[in-house]
This record gives C-alpha cells, structure tokens and sequence, in this order.
C-alpha cells in the first residue's frame, strides 16, 4: 500500500462493516473492503442504489459505527474511535451534514445553541464571542440573524438544513461529509443549498465526501465519483470523464435512468431488471452480474478486482483488456 | 451583522405543549380542581383554625352542621379538620414518591438506554425481575424493615412506594433513550467532540422530560391510591384519605349510619384522582399531539 501522500487529506483503507445476523453464521456484508481517497479540498461524490451501503460507510468514516475491518487515516495517522481523548481533537476538522433536517436539530434548543455547541467545545466559552461566532456562522449559510432565537419547529426544512451547515462549520473543519444533505429538501430549495455548499467550498477550502443517489447533484457539485453497488465501489472517475463515458455497465445504467441528461448523445440502455441483491448473500463472481446487460460466463464465478488506469478504476472485465492486468505506474494509482 | 437587533422570541416545545394543555378543557378543569384541593388541604386548615387533633367527648359523631361542616368523628374530632390533614399527607405521598420515582427511573432508564447493549440487558432484566415480585408482597416487606416506632410515619411509606413505582418510569424513559441516542443531532454532538455527560444532560434528558412529565403526573394517584390500600391494610400512614375510609368503613353498622366519615374523603380522593388522570391524559396529548 502506498504511503500517504502529502496532499491527501482522508484515505479509506480496504474498511468493511458487517452486520452479523442472529442465529445465522453469515452477516450483512453493508460495506465491503472498500479504499478510497480523499485531497485536501476535493469533493468526492458517492453514489449508488438505496441499499448499498452509502451512509454506512460515510458513518463509519466519521467514526460513529466501528468498521468490522480496516482503517481510516486522516491526515497522515489512523483515526482513534470516537469518544476517546485521542479522537477529540480529530472532531473539529471532521464534520457531518446528516439527510433529515428534522432530526438533525434538537427540539427544544434554538438555533443559536445548537450552532454555539461547536463554538463552545472547540474555540471559547465566553459569551460574548460565542455570540459574534454564531452569527458569522448564521451570515455565512445565508441564514437571518434574527433566527437565532428560534426554534428548529419553526424553520423551514432549507432553514433548518442549513442550520446544521453552519454547525458543522463551527468548528472549522477540513472536511465535511454531507450524507444525502439535501435528498429530503425541495428541487428549488436543494439547488440553493448545492450553491451555499459550492460557495463554502471556496471560501473555506473544505473538502466534500457527498453521498447521493442524485446524479444531476453529482455533476453540479463533485470533483470525482465513486459509484457504489452492494457494498463495493465498481466505478472511480473523475465527474466529467464519469458522464462522458461510463466504464462499468451498472454506472452506464445509472446515467441511462436520469432523465433529460445528454439523452441525446448516448445510445439507449436497458434499464436495470431485477432486484438488487441481498449484501447477506452477494451473488457469486462479479456482484453485478445477475443484473448486467453485459454477462459473461466468467462473470458468474470469478469476481472481477478493480482495474486501474489514470484516475479511473473499474471493477469489469470489459474494461480489464483496456486497462491492462496491472495498474499503469505511470499514473500513481492507488488501490 | 454588528447590528442587533433584538430577535423576537421563539415559542419552545415546552411552551407550545402548555397552550395545547390550557385548550384541553377537562384537563384545565382538572388542574384548577387540583390545584385549589391542594390549596384547601393545605392552607384552609391554618386559616379557619381547625385542629385535626382535639377530641369533644360530648359531640361524638355529630352529622355535619354549620359548626362542624363535615361533622365530627367516633372522639368528637372535627371531621373537616381531619379530611384537609389527610389531604395534605394524600397528596405530600404522592408527590414525593412520585419525585423519587422519578429521579431514579430518569436516571436508571437513561443510563440503561445510551450505554446499550450488555449494560442495558442486565439492567433491565433488573427491572423485569422486580416486576414479577408482587408490588404488595414488596412494599409490606418494605414496610416491616423500618423499625415498629416508625409504623405511621411518612419516610417508610415514600420509600416504599417510590421503590416499586420507578420500574415504569425506567422502562418509558429507557426506549425513549434508545431512540433518542440514534437521531442525528445527537450524532452530530458525538461528532462536535461533546462528551456522554454533556449529551446526557443537553440533549437526552430534556427531551425526555415532556413523557416523564406525563407518567409522573398519572403516578400521583397510582402512589396516592396504593398509599391508601396501604392504610386500609393498617400499614399506611397515621392520617390520610385512604386511613380515614378505612375507619369510616369499621364504624358501618346496621343501626347508626354515620354517611359523613366515609362520604367526605371518599369523594375528596375520587376527585383527586380523577382530575390527576384527566391533567396526565391531557398532558400526553399536549406533549406529543401525534400520539392518537
């Protein structure tokens, strides 16, 4: 495995998280050895199927459901569980936006204290400058000042969503992990907080793991893709060679099923058939291939790894002849 | 953003379930009827100076009268005297064995809630154990461990009481908890840095207090009504409602029909009662309107 280089900011280390299932000796394999990386800055959309394990690995990421194995590295050094003196310090520079802005606030503290809670564990206790903090914070997501006073029942759903924004940025942090962040808002509203998040980017460098189902959001917001299916991500791009060509047949599905996206441009792909696999019994060989347009025979016993080339990688043996058996050393691929 | 503007107010959860509970119009009856019983039992004896204590051998069993409103009793005390003293230990019973209750099942079912898993099993396989002890075998065998000098007295009965109470009261707050612990924005404390203690107290507790509230206010009479089982039993209290009807019921007989000794504090207690019900089911739907 390559050491960390210097301007990777997260680096996701072969991580699975499995859910034993009672009396039964398999479990849910919800995430499945899964590495990935993340430079400073970046913003890494990840993308799949309800079900595929998304916000399990963004919550074990964060720390708030323990891998079963692998590592998170953050910044040049694994990352302590959460809740220990080693981790706190850690706290500040990752944050998380959640999707339910309804959830994500506590009902009977207003706005000002649920964003001065940062303020307070991490820069200074005193009163007066926890107040001016809350409301830099409050101006910076767009939010009237006079809302601090108010309680989460009373704001709307784009409020309140960017409420938690402005929390997670209380502590300044490096990166923010935003899972499903505006999935649960309006069309309207959900553009503009795609540009506040887009915006903050920029002002305060921070770097984005977007977890969505929604492509269109994709292309606005990310730098690079990962596509992820049952468990494992089976596409690696950069967002704009992702849209222009698709590698792996369950992304070519994926961008075949938003509508009005360059439909033009591409020939019609069947949509996908069929179920998506239970992760407690992953079908044999490649994941994907019960569901695949493209199945060979191989597919069905053997399971493709992750071809490399470039920036891209693809978990298909259709692209293993363009690719090549190894990764190019040319490009520094990782795993 | 130097400005400041002084931002109007937001109404509070707490203060939204308040309006909710004063448009509830039997729970308003209930809580004026409760309030002023309590007022009465508590400041009326002071005020009209009636003493629960001093016996008139020459007006034994007198039915009520415009000097003694309620009549007297079987040693000529003044019977409205007595019914407003057993009021107070009534209602001081059921207040502070539901206070203890409280605090141990907030307690007990928070810690077994958030820690979870082995911590929470054994803790509440605790509770279910006590649970299958008959609640009365518990209190009188409660009750016989305080010495024969304190049989009477308020302590062992709050002990008592309180002691078999709180196993509701932690089993409601723990499955709130258990919900509680897995919503975002208590992740997102976990996430800011913020420790147990801090979440347990800033975010756990005070949004448990709303159901807490509502099964504390529909224990009074559950504490009040076992109190006077306990006295019916002659292991209550010295003066009490449920003391007084169990006399009443002793002087029953064929010939005489003293109505008054069992009538006044029957009534005082039914009413009670009902009205703690009517303010708790009043409260459950003001605290969470979409429970129904």
């Amino acid at each position: 495995m390559e050491d960390f280089p210097r301007d990777t900011l997260l680096s996701v280390k072969s991580l699975s998280v499995h859910f034993p299932l009672p009396d039964s000796e398999t479990a849910v394999r919800a995430v499945d050895a899964v590495s990935l990386e993340l430079r400073r800055g970046e913003t890494l959309a990840l993308v799949g199927e309800s079900g595929c394990g998304k916000s399990t690995l963004a919550r074990a990421i964060v720390g708030l459901r323990g891998p079963t194995s692998g590592e998170v590295w953050f910044d040049g050094a694994p990352m302590a569980p959460l809740g220990t003196r080693a981790r706190r310090a850690l706290c500040r520079r990752i944050q998380m936006v959640f999707q339910d802005p309804d959830a994500s606030l506590d009902p009977r503290r207003t706005i000002a204290s649920a964003v001065a809670e940062g303020v307070e564990l991490h820069e200074t206790r005193s009163r007066g400058a926890v107040e001016r903090r809350v409301l830099e914070l409050l101006e910076s997501v767009g939010l009237d000042a006079a809302l601090r006073a108010r309680y989460p029942h009373e704001l709307s759903g784009g409020q309140k969503q960017r409420v938690c924004i402005a929390r997670a940025l209380a502590t300044r942090p490096d990166l923010l992990v935003c899972d499903e962040a505006v999935s649960a808002l309006d069309v309207s509203i959900q553009a503009q907080i795609i540009n506040l998040l887009s915006d903050l980017r920029d002002r305060f460098q921070l770097a984005y793991l977007f977890i969505t189902h929604d492509l269109r959001v994709v292309r606005q917001i990310a730098d690079r893709v990962a596509v992820m299916y049952l468990g494992q991500i089976v596409e690696l791009a950069p967002t704009q060679a992702l849209f222009e060509r698709p590698l792996h047949p369950y992304t070519r599905a994926l961008l075949a099923a938003v509508p009005n996206l360059d439909a033009a441009r591409r020939e019609p792909v069947a949509a996908l058939s069929g179920e998506v696999p239970s992760p407690a019994s992953p079908p044999s060989g490649c994941r994907f291939h019960p569901r695949c347009p493209f199945v060979m025979d191989r597919c069905r016993r053997e399971a493709p790894r992750a071809y490399e080339r470039g920036q891209r990688s693809a978990r298909c043996f259709l692209v293993e002849s363009e690719f090549g058996q190894n990764a190019d050393p040319e490009f520094g691929a990782t795993s | 953003m130097s400005t400041r503007v002084l931002p109007p107010p937001g109404h509070s959860p707490g203060a939204r379930a308040w309006r909710r509970l004063k448009r509830n119009r039997l729970a308003r009856v209930g809580l004026v009827l409760v309030t002023l019983m309590a007022l009465g039992c508590f400041c009326l004896p002071a005020l009209l100076h009636l003493d629960p204590t001093t016996t008139h051998p020459a007006f034994r069993h007198q039915p009520p009268s415009a000097a003694h409103w309620f009549g007297t009793d079987g040693l000529g005390r003044d019977y409205a005297a007595r019914v407003l003293a057993g009021g107070q230990t009534s209602l001081l019973v059921g207040l502070v064995a539901t206070l203890t209750c409280v605090v141990i099942g907030v307690l007990y079912g928070a810690a077994a809630g958030y820690y979870g898993g082995r911590v929470d099993e054994v803790m509440m396989r605790f509770v279910d154990f006590m649970y299958g002890i008959p609640y009365m075998f518990l209190v009188i065998l409660i009750m016989l461990m305080f010495s024969e000098s304190a049989r009477g007295d308020p302590v062992p009965v709050f002990v008592a009481l309180g002691l078999v109470e709180w196993l509701t009261m932690a089993r409601v707050v723990r499955g709130q908890v258990l919900t509680l612990r897995e919503r975002e924005f208590v992740l997102a404390a976990r996430l800011l840095g913020a420790g147990d203690l801090a979440i347990i107290a800033r975010h756990i507790v005070p949004n448990v207090l709303g159901i807490v509230t509502v099964y504390a206010t529909l224990t009074v009479p559950t504490v009040i009504i076992l109190e006077s089982f306990l006295s019916f039993l002659g292991l209550g209290l010295k003066l009490s409602w449920g003391q007084l009807v169990s006399e009443a019921v002793g002087v029953v007989n064929p010939v005489a029909v003293y109505w008054w000794l069992l009538a006044f504090p029957s009534a005082f207690l039914a009413v009670t009662l009902l009205c703690l019900n009517y303010v708790g089911d009043g409260l459950r739907d003001a605290v969470d309107p979409k429970g129904h």
